[in-house]
């Protein structure tokens, strides 16, 4: 499976092939391998892409189905737009675990905080949307002072729990886990960036908010790098010691 | 890329004349071009340590009668003769487990320079990047980049790259991965796409393989290997 992205005449000179151009394509390839005698093999391979060029349309190849749309105009914006504001989280959470020379953390833990990170935005989905059903607190008010509390809570509580039960013991462990709860809480919040129920949407409006998914993983990053620093400069495992990284 | 047929050769260089290519026949990819050609190439390794190579090639060469660009063949041009220049620096050091089909990690990159010549010179750059993590069961997430720039005169064709397709045929002798270079696009026409400067990045992961052992037979193994292992014991010795 593949994907990529090309852009063109990027610089100003001009180009008898037009302006500035970008593009994208999504793809796969199906390799089947007969092996004979160990080295005589053949190959049947067949593959299959689609191309977007602004937006405007999809292109076909070698004679496969004119225009496979895949999702409906809507929700493949939305899909787009979740893609664009989470990826530069997810490649920032995968340099944190490369450039990590302890390795410490396997990939199935990690990738096992991302899912935690999904759960935990589904679950404060479930809570600010009941909030706004009940009509207890104004939607303004509670996107902007309660919900932002119940997120960030929810979050480094899974952070607290890895620092308690030992699983994490590092700073930069603490950091890579914690950062991959904020990135899995984004997965599961910008694709649904019209609705109320989570803090930091804009009523209606849908635009990518890579700044969002940053923040969402930065801060439960810092919540964990802080509280182990404090444990470590007072030589406590004091639960009272995860308050000022809070 | 082109079909080619060596005609003679000095240690790692050697003298290529461009042919026709018999795999033109079958799909939409052509490597064929309509005219003459004759080209000098030299490689060499300056490192080779495997895995680890790195690689140091030129070339140049000459067309006459063309009608479409040596590279793209969708592109035509009223220019018939052609001189060409090339410098490459590749380097590679991959790897993979015992069994596998495929490169699962490491990195390779390449630089690459070309000069076409004709009326005016086009020169151009590109360059490639190539990054792989093998995640669980042998899988594998490839990041790969390039980004390239053309100089000259931006009426001429000569001075654009062209990006589109798989660049495979229906029956084909070449590598399987083309999608992987830099010129291919999948989702697109044959050189569908053109820009004097480019850059493009891929994310490609490749899932494990399966394999199916119980696909096909090894009688002729089994039946050599039981005629050696088998004791048949005299009958005389079974009745003592």
């Amino acid at each position: 499976m593949f994907s990529s992205g090309l852009l063109t005449n990027f610089t100003s000179e001009p180009s008898s092939t037009g302006g500035r151009a970008g593009f994208v394509n999504l793809g796969t390839q199906l390799n089947f391998r007969l092996v004979l005698f160990t080295y005589l093999n053949a190959t049947l391979s067949g593959g299959y892409a689609a191309a977007d060029h602004g937006r405007s349309h999809l292109d076909r190849i070698h004679g496969i189905a004119k225009d496979p749309v895949i999702f409906s105009g809507s929700s493949r914006l939305i899909l787009e737009q979740a893609g664009v504001s989470v990826l530069p989280v997810l490649l920032f959470l995968l340099g944190l675990a490369w450039i990590d020379t302890y390795k410490l953390l396997t990939l199935r833990r990690v990738l096992r905080s991302v899912g935690v990170g999904c759960v935990v935005a589904a679950a404060c989905y479930g809570i600010n949307t009941g909030v706004y059903a009940a009509g207890v607190v104004s939607p303004a008010v509670w996107s902007r002072s309660g919900a932002p509390v119940i997120e960030e809570v929810a979050k480094a509580l899974y952070v607290a729990w890895l620092l308690r039960t030992s699983r994490v013991g590092f700073m930069v462990d603490t950091a890579i886990s914690g950062f991959a709860v904020g990135a899995g809480f984004a997965l599961v919040e910008n694709p649904d960036l019209h609705t109320r129920p989570f803090s930091h949407c804009s009523g209606g409006k849908r635009h990518p908010r890579p700044g969002t998914a940053m923040m969402h993983g930065g801060t439960t990053a810092i919540f964990g790098t802080v509280s182990v620093n404090w444990s470590e400069i007072r030589g406590s495992r004091s639960p009272l010691l995860l308050l000022p990284g809070s | 890329m082109f079909p080619s047929t060596r005609i003679c050769g000095i240690g790692s260089s050697q003298a290529i004349i461009i042919t026709a290519d018999f795999y033109d026949l079958f799909g939409p990819t052509k490597v064929s071009r309509k005219g003459e050609s004759l080209k000098l190439a030299h490689s060499q390794f300056l490192i080779h340590d495997l895995p680890r190579t790195l690689a140091f090639e030129w070339s140049v060469g000459g067309y006459a009668d063309l009608d479409r660009l040596p590279e793209y063949q969708n592109i035509a041009t009223n220019v018939r003769d052609l001189l060409e220049a090339n410098a490459a620096l590749k380097y590679s050091n991959l790897a993979r487990a015992q069994g596998a089909v495929d490169d699962e990690k490491g990195t390779s990159w390449g630089i690459y320079s070309r000069l076409y010549y004709s009326h005016s010179a086009f020169p151009r750059v590109w360059a490639n990047y190539d990054h792989g993590f093998l995640l669980p069961r042998n899988s594998a997430l490839w990041l790969r980049s390039s980004a390239g720039k053309s100089l000259g005169d931006f009426t001429s064709p000569f001075s654009s790259f062209y990006f589109g397709a798989f660049g495979n045929n229906y029956v084909d002798h070449g590598t399987i991965d083309r999608y992987r270079d830099y010129y291919s696009f999948p989702g697109v026409g044959i050189d569908a796409i053109g820009g004097r400067s480019f850059g493009k990045l891929m994310g490609e992961y490749n899932l494990p393989p399966m394999r199916f052992r119980r696909i096909g037979t090894t009688w002729g193994y089994r039946q050599l290997g039981a005629a050696d292992v088998v004791f048949v014991r005299p009958a005389h010795q079974l009745h003592q």
